[in-house]
């Protein structure tokens, strides 16, 4: 799957968009991160159980322990956004952010940069790089 | 193919199955995965000695003559040659307008005028570099021509614009047809001009001594000493001059040449030109002599007349009605063998003209020719004999009566005078009906009337007695054997010409009516036109009128010494009849004398001089403002007295006792009480109005009603009175038994004030030795206003015409008119007259006459006014133009007046020109004129020609736009700002005139499209958006600038299959697709010019697959394109859309995918689509062995088809275990399923709200190129071949 086909998926917490055709914006941005060759952690059940609480720090927490924060998204960029209800990440892609808002009903869908309320823009440490 | 046989006979499936097969394998062709449809693959794709010997030898000749000796002088008998006569024979005419501008028709889009001339922001202000301006054709919305005698004057007040114009446009840029105002003599014309902000009671009026309103060039003095001075119409009701009448003034086309022409004799004599003949005392040749003058006192018959009435050829006049049958003759008489008593003289001259007499009547007759025949009209309804005439033959012409009147029937050998029957001619009838209900007509009309004598001795020099024999210097000469030439005449005479008024309400097919009993007159004497008027108000209404020329001779026969209208002159004078009341420049009292009548030039000797110099006629019989009340106004016309129709005093009977107009006596019996109940009883045009019954003082006693009629009554608003004294019809009148009464009609209206009557008061001589001379003077005064009225009591003796006297209490001059010598004479040779009233009579006697009527109609109708009383004239916000011009030679069309507007009309500003954001005055609250540096006033309105700012007000202005329906709250104004700093910035101006009704959706949409702008409607609130890229200071971004990225389209959203549905793709059609060569038109302003329409040609180079022999495709933006680089710009950017744009899509998708997405802007679709191939099928056999040319692999995506399937399955992934394919795909045909991904980008041009929540998007496509920049703006200089027009 290319992030393309990631477009459109359906929300679902803890769905592997390659595996059940849904996603998450934890496995979306992994699997974006993914198809630029970038490594990313594999979500745990303890950042779910965080999530389903509402504790959204966990984003913050992992984006610091993954990357370093830049002012200019690019590719293999994380972004951490706010929304109304919380936090979520969007991922950049094609001049733009992949994201998928977390609530039943929503799907992936690719924003203009200026689009999202993105707090912090986090890219990958070199040694997240494949071939690094 | 071979292999594909093969692939058939491994199988074992026939032809048709493997046919089946690939038919259906292709329909999967471009069909996208998981049942969307398919993103298709789009391929946009220099004698001095000689001199000195001549000299010598004259003088040599001179000498040697002088030196001769002369011979004895005999006595040379006396001879005297007598002066000639000659008059002006150049005239430089006079010339009226043939044609006016039409009146603007009723419910004609009131024109808005968008313009404003100015540099490209930031650049030097220099005229050259100037864009903008436009030229505008005005409409006529209130027009009057007025007749001024040797010409016309229009005044016209022209719609320019609706709203309020930026500035008063130059005096240079006025223009008529396409010669500029400025170069007409400013003597004779008045300019003016209101943009259009006036309000209150003077709104749309140009008010005089207003610099504003008037421009100083044009010094045309004013009509009359008024505030206004346009609109401005005279009100006859009132004698005022008033700015409530509407009046339109229109040329017409057609019937609207009148008068009597082409004359033909009816018995009418010839005589040879007038000569001197002496006999000398001495004269062996005193035979001949005698001869010579009795020839010369011959009447010679014309042999032509009316010769016969129904078959009748008695004599006399007859009156003919419809239907009678008149017959012309030509007689067959040759002249040389009648008259052969005049010796060696002959008559060959006399036999040629009386020929050409009849051969030029016999050429004038046509079967179906309208002639006049006596008062009557009457039409050729055949020819009998079908030669043309010659001497030996007669040709007879038969007539039937049209229209009844009188005929004069006479033997074709008599000779009457000229003046004396009633002849055939050709008549020309003017029609004129009203296009409008109005109260008031007014017909101008230009005359042309003349009379000329060439080559005749001028018989005013005859020396000494007329008559030969008689004592005198001829008698003399003759004694002396000498001779006596007389001088000859060559000049223009004097002519008057005849017609009458005829008038009835439009449609009503009832009988005409005779708006007077005396014919018009109109006397000329030279080739140049006359310009005089007849103004008729009427009832409110259509009416029509009609001109019918009146004979001279029946003049001459019924006027002799009476008076009649003369048409000419600066008076304005006026009668009324029935319900018309009627004005026109002349006199009502012009006497037909004998002199009047006749020219002196046909008097043999001297003038007679024994006048009494009684003063007949004064120039004008009025003078101030006659103040006037309301009162009874009598309708009819006096002159009319035999009782007809339309008499003052009308008393007619109809075809039975209750038809007509009468007062009939009811006479009441028995006993003395019951008498008391007589009484008049009125009929009034075939209804009865009424009775007059009892006197009150003699109701009691029981007397009967007076039978005197001299009572009225009021009835039905209008009073009728009866009175005695019209005698048609006798008391023992069979029908009643009763006696009848005349009846008079009056109705209210402005009657003069009751005046105060000088009555036999003596002129005062200005310059005159007459004496006696005495008027009548009636005063009217009434709230400090007076005029007067005079009429002559006395003519006195010893005035001359020409002299001037004073009218006492007027104290005005006047000129009279005196009754000079009697010409009058019976015709030579019995009297000293050759040819009295050739003034006026139809027919000639010598050959030396011509005259204005024998080719052709002598007047014209050239103008009608239609004129509505009380109107208001509502003429605000709007900008007009006022003028008042005269006629000339030079200036003779009035085709359409108009304007070079430099300042369109004010709308809001939206942005200054330096693009700032547009501001009001800061001092409005003390100054509310006051006007920023940018020219934005008070209401923050300016004038402007960037498009946004121009659909903006017609979205929100109430007036000049869709205010009330759209407003402010339904329009984007930021956006606006911004698409009017993109068309600023960018110099893409609209200078242009919107005329016509336009959708304004559509009409803006279309126009933004030309000033690169999208036309946006987004939740419900419109916009103009740019529709390319732009850098920060607004400029266009294109693919080729240094800052290229600037160039490419910033996308706002992402498609894919993924969240899209029911994807449709529509392509252009070839037609749209094909490369053309681009035609763009627009302006090149010349201020206060005319506008040049040029043309930039571009077409793709060679290298960009364009081609010379690429079809032309026009865009005409010369509707308001003022920059030759706006157009090359366009041009540039339809090539390459036409180049590059082939297709377009529509899809639907989530609210959430399309939140950021807005119309203009741009999205990126992503996309995989299938293929299939036939190089990539292949077979699976039975046994799973896989036959193809293509490498299938395990997982492989196929399309297959096994023998008895209805559809071809797929795509599916093969399955292969053990280099054999799996059970499922066995003993079937299959073909490679190939995947392409598209990625485009598209412009929106909608988003709409569909079916179940979704959103639809239709978008076009935005092909890039290699840099990501909008390919559509990449106009690298190599990739267009350019025309362009010189500036």
């Amino acid at each position: 799957m290319t992030p393309f086909d990631f477009i459109g998926l359906p929300y679902r917490l803890g769905a592997n968009p390659e595996q059940h055709n849904a996603a998450d914006c934890l496995t979306l941005s992994k699997a974006v991160l993914k198809y630029y060759g970038i490594k990313s952690p594999c979500p745990t059940r303890d950042w779910y159980r965080r999530l389903r609480t509402n504790d959204y720090s966990i984003f913050r927490e992992q984006l610091e322990l993954w990357g370093i924060k830049t002012e200019r998204p690019n590719i293999g960029t994380v972004g951490l956004c706010r929304f109304n209800t919380g936090y979520g990440l969007a991922v950049y892609f094609e001049d733009g952010w992949l994201n998928i808002t977390s609530y039943e009903g929503s799907a992936v869908a690719w924003n203009p940069l200026e689009a999202l309320p993105i707090e912090e823009f986090y890219c990958p440490k070199k040694l997240n790089y494949v071939n690094s | 193919m071979p292999q594909e046989i093969e692939l058939c006979e491994l199988l074992g499936i026939t032809e048709e199955e493997y046919w089946f097969f690939v038919a259906k394998t292709e329909s999967y062709n471009g069909q996208r995965a998981e049942a969307y449809d398919l993103v298709p693959d789009i391929q946009a794709t220099g004698w001095e000695p000689w001199l000195i010997q001549l000299v010598v030898g004259v003088a040599l000749t001179v000498v040697s003559y002088l030196m001769t000796p002369k011979p004895k002088q005999p006595k040379t008998p006396p001879s005297l040659k007598t002066a000639d006569a000659s008059g002006t024979k150049r005239f430089s005419p006079q010339t009226g307008f043939d044609s006016v501008q039409d009146l603007a028709e009723l419910g004609t889009t009131i024109p808005l005028v968008f313009a404003k001339r100015r540099h490209m922001p930031g650049t030097w202000m220099t005229t050259r570099d100037m864009f903008g301006g436009v030229r505008v054709n005005t409409k006529l919305i209130w027009s009057q021509l007025l007749s001024l005698g040797k010409g016309q004057q229009l005044k016209g007040i022209f719609m320019l614009s609706s709203g309020t114009l930026g500035a008063r446009p130059d005096f240079a840029g006025y223009a008529i047809g396409d010669t500029l105002l400025e170069n007409y003599t400013n003597g004779k014309l008045a300019l003016y001009f209101l943009s259009g902000e006036r309000t209150g009671n003077n709104s749309g009026r140009f008010l005089k001594g207003s610099s504003l309103d008037q421009y100083e060039e044009g010094t045309l003095s004013d009509e009359v000493d008024t505030a206004i001075a346009l609109p401005l119409a005279y009100d006859d009701d009132n004698n005022v001059y008033t700015d409530r009448f509407f009046s339109g003034t229109r040329s017409p086309n057609t019937q609207i040449q009148f008068g009597v022409y082409d004359p033909l004799p009816n018995s009418m004599k010839f005589m040879l030109p007038y000569e001197l003949v002496l006999k000398p005392k001495d004269t062996k040749n005193g035979g001949d002599i005698d001869k010579k003058r009795t020839k010369l006192n011959t009447r010679f018959p014309r042999y032509a007349s009316v010769h016969e009435l129904n078959g009748s050829q008695s004599h006399g006049r007859f009156n003919v009605s419809k239907g009678d049958t008149i017959r012309y003759t030509l007689g067959d008489q040759i002249v040389d063998t009648i008259y052969k008593d005049f010796g060696q003289w002959g008559v060959e001259d006399v036999k040629s003209s009386v020929n050409a007499t009849r051969e030029s009547a016999d050429d004038s007759i046509a079967i179906g020719e309208q002639f006049m025949i006596g008062t009557s009209l009457a039409i050729c309804k055949n020819i009998a004999q079908d030669y043309l005439w010659k001497e030996g033959v007669y040709k007879d012409f038969d007539f039937e009566v049209t229209e009844p009147g009188a005929i004069d029937v006479r033997g074709i050998t008599n000779k009457h005078n000229s003046f004396e029957l009633l002849i055939p001619q050709k008549c020309a009838i003017a029609t004129v009906s009203n296009n409008k209900s109005c109260n008031v007509t007014e017909i101008g009309i230009k005359s042309t009337v003349w009379k000329q004598i060439t080559g005749f001795s001028n018989v005013n020099s005859h020396p000494g007695d007329w008559e030969y024999g008689k004592d005198g210097v001829v008698k003399n000469y003759e004694n002396d054997n000498g001779s006596i030439s007389l001088g000859s005449v060559n000049k223009y005479i004097k002519r008057l010409s005849f017609f009458h008024l005829f008038a009835r309400e439009l449609g009503s097919n009832s009988s005409w009516i005779e708006l007077g009993g005396q014919p018009f007159c109109v006397q000329g004497r030279t080739p140049q036109p006359q310009y005089n008027f007849i103004r008729i108000n009427h009832p409110f209404g259509q009416y029509e009128f009609r001109l019918v020329p009146y004979p001279g001779n029946k003049v001459k026969e019924q006027f002799l010494n009476k008076k009649v209208k003369r048409l000419g002159g600066p008076n304005t004078v006026g009668y009324s009849h029935d319900q018309f009341d009627i004005r026109f420049n002349g006199s009502l009292d012009y006497q037909l004398v004998g002199n009047v009548l006749s020219n002196e030039e046909w008097y043999l000797s001297d003038l007679p001089t024994d006048t009494n110099g009684v003063a007949l006629d004064l120039n004008k019989f009025t003078s101030g403002v006659i103040p006037t009340q309301e009162g009874w106004v009598e309708t009819g016309d006096p002159n009319i007295t035999n009782g007809a129709q339309g008499a003052r005093k009308e008393l007619w009977t109809g075809d039975d006792w209750d038809k007509g107009t009468k007062g009939y006596w009811q006479e009441a019996s028995g006993k003395r009480q019951n008498r008391r109940y007589s009484r008049w009883q009125i009929l009034w045009r075939g209804s009865f109005i009424g009775e007059i019954t009892h006197d009150p003082s003699q109701q009691s006693s029981g007397l009967p009603f007076t039978l005197t009629p001299d009572v009225c009554t009021v009835i039905g608003g209008y009073r009728y009175c009866l009175s005695s004294g019209v005698d048609i019809l006798n008391l023992s009148d069979d029908k009643k038994g009763a006696g009848y009464a005349a009846v008079t009609r009056s109705e209210r209206g402005q009657v003069p004030v009751n005046p105060t009557t000088y009555t036999n008061q003596s002129v005062t001589n200005v310059k005159s030795s007459g004496s006696g001379l005495k008027v009548d003077v009636f005063v009217y005064s009434k709230s400090g206003q007076t005029g007067y009225k005079w009429t002559i009591v006395n003519g006195g003796t010893g005035y001359e015409t020409g002299d001037t006297v004073t009218i006492p209490h007027a104290n005005v001059t006047v000129t009279l008119f005196s009754d000079s010598a009697n010409l009058i004479t019976e015709p030579w040779p019995g009297g000293q007259n050759l040819n009295p009233f050739d003034a006026v009579s139809d027919y000639i006697t010598f050959d030396a006459e011509r005259s204005s009527h024998l080719d052709g109609p002598e007047h014209e109708v050239t103008y009608v006014n239609e004129q509505i009383e009380d109107s208001d004239q509502p003429y605000t916000n709007l900008a007009l133009a006022g003028l008042r011009m005269n006629s000339s030679k030079e200036w003779s069309s009035f085709s359409q007046l108009s304007v070079y507007i430099k300042r369109g009309i004010k709308v809001e500003r939206l942005i200054y020109d330096s693009g700032e954001d547009a501001t009001k005055p800061t001092n409005c609250a003390t100054d509310p004129d006051a006007v920023t540096w940018g020219g934005i006033d008070c209401e923050g309105k300016g004038t402007t020609n960037l498009f946004p700012e121009i659909a903006y007000a017609l979205l929100t202005d109430p007036i000049i736009g869709a205010g009330k329906l759209i407003g402010e709250v339904s329009v984007d104004k930021e956006s606006m700002k911004e698409a009017a700093r993109f068309c600023n910035a960018n110099g893409f101006f609209w200078d242009g005139v919107i005329t016509e009704n336009q959708n304004l959706r559509e009409f803006i949409y279309q126009q933004a499209s030309y000033c690169f702008l999208d036309f946006t409607i987004i939740g419900g609130r419109f916009a103009l958006v740019p529709a390319v890229p732009y850098h920060d200071d607004y400029v266009m971004a294109r693919a080729e600038d240094e800052e290229h990225e600037r160039a490419k389209p910033v996308i706002k959203a992402l498609f894919t299959d993924g969240n899209t549905k029911d994807l449709k793709v529509s392509f252009l059609s070839p037609e749209e697709r094909e490369l053309f060569q681009a035609k763009v038109l627009y302006r090149k302003e010349k201020e206060n010019g005319f506008t040049e329409t040029r043309v930039v040609e571009a077409r793709l180079s060679d290298s960009e697959g364009g081609s010379e022999d690429n079809p032309r495709e026009t865009f005409d933006l010369s509707n308001f394109c003022t920059r030759k680089e706006h157009a090359i710009q366009f041009a540039k950017f339809a090539l390459r859309v036409r180049q590059k744009v082939d297709h377009g899509i529509k899809f639907a998708t989530t609210p959430q995918a399309a939140m950021h997405l807005k119309p203009g802007q741009y999205f990126r679709f992503y996309s995989e689509s299938t293929h299939t191939s036939r190089f990539a099928n292949g077979v699976i056999t039975d046994d799973g062995i896989i036959q193809s040319q293509s490498i299938v692999v395990d997982g492989t995506s196929i399309y297959y088809w096994k023998p008895g399937d209805a559809e071809v399955t797929g795509p599916s992934p093969l399955v292969i275990e053990g280099d054999l394919a799996g059970s499922t795909f066995r003993g079937s045909v299959f073909t490679l399923a190939q995947t392409n991904t598209s990625d485009r980008v598209y412009k929106v041009e909608s988003i709409t709200y569909g079916e179940e929540g979704f959103v639809e998007i239709a978008g076009s496509h935005e092909p890039l190129n290699s840099l990501g920049a909008l390919a559509t703006l990449d106009w690298s200089g190599e990739d267009f071949n350019l025309i362009v027009d010189a500036d």
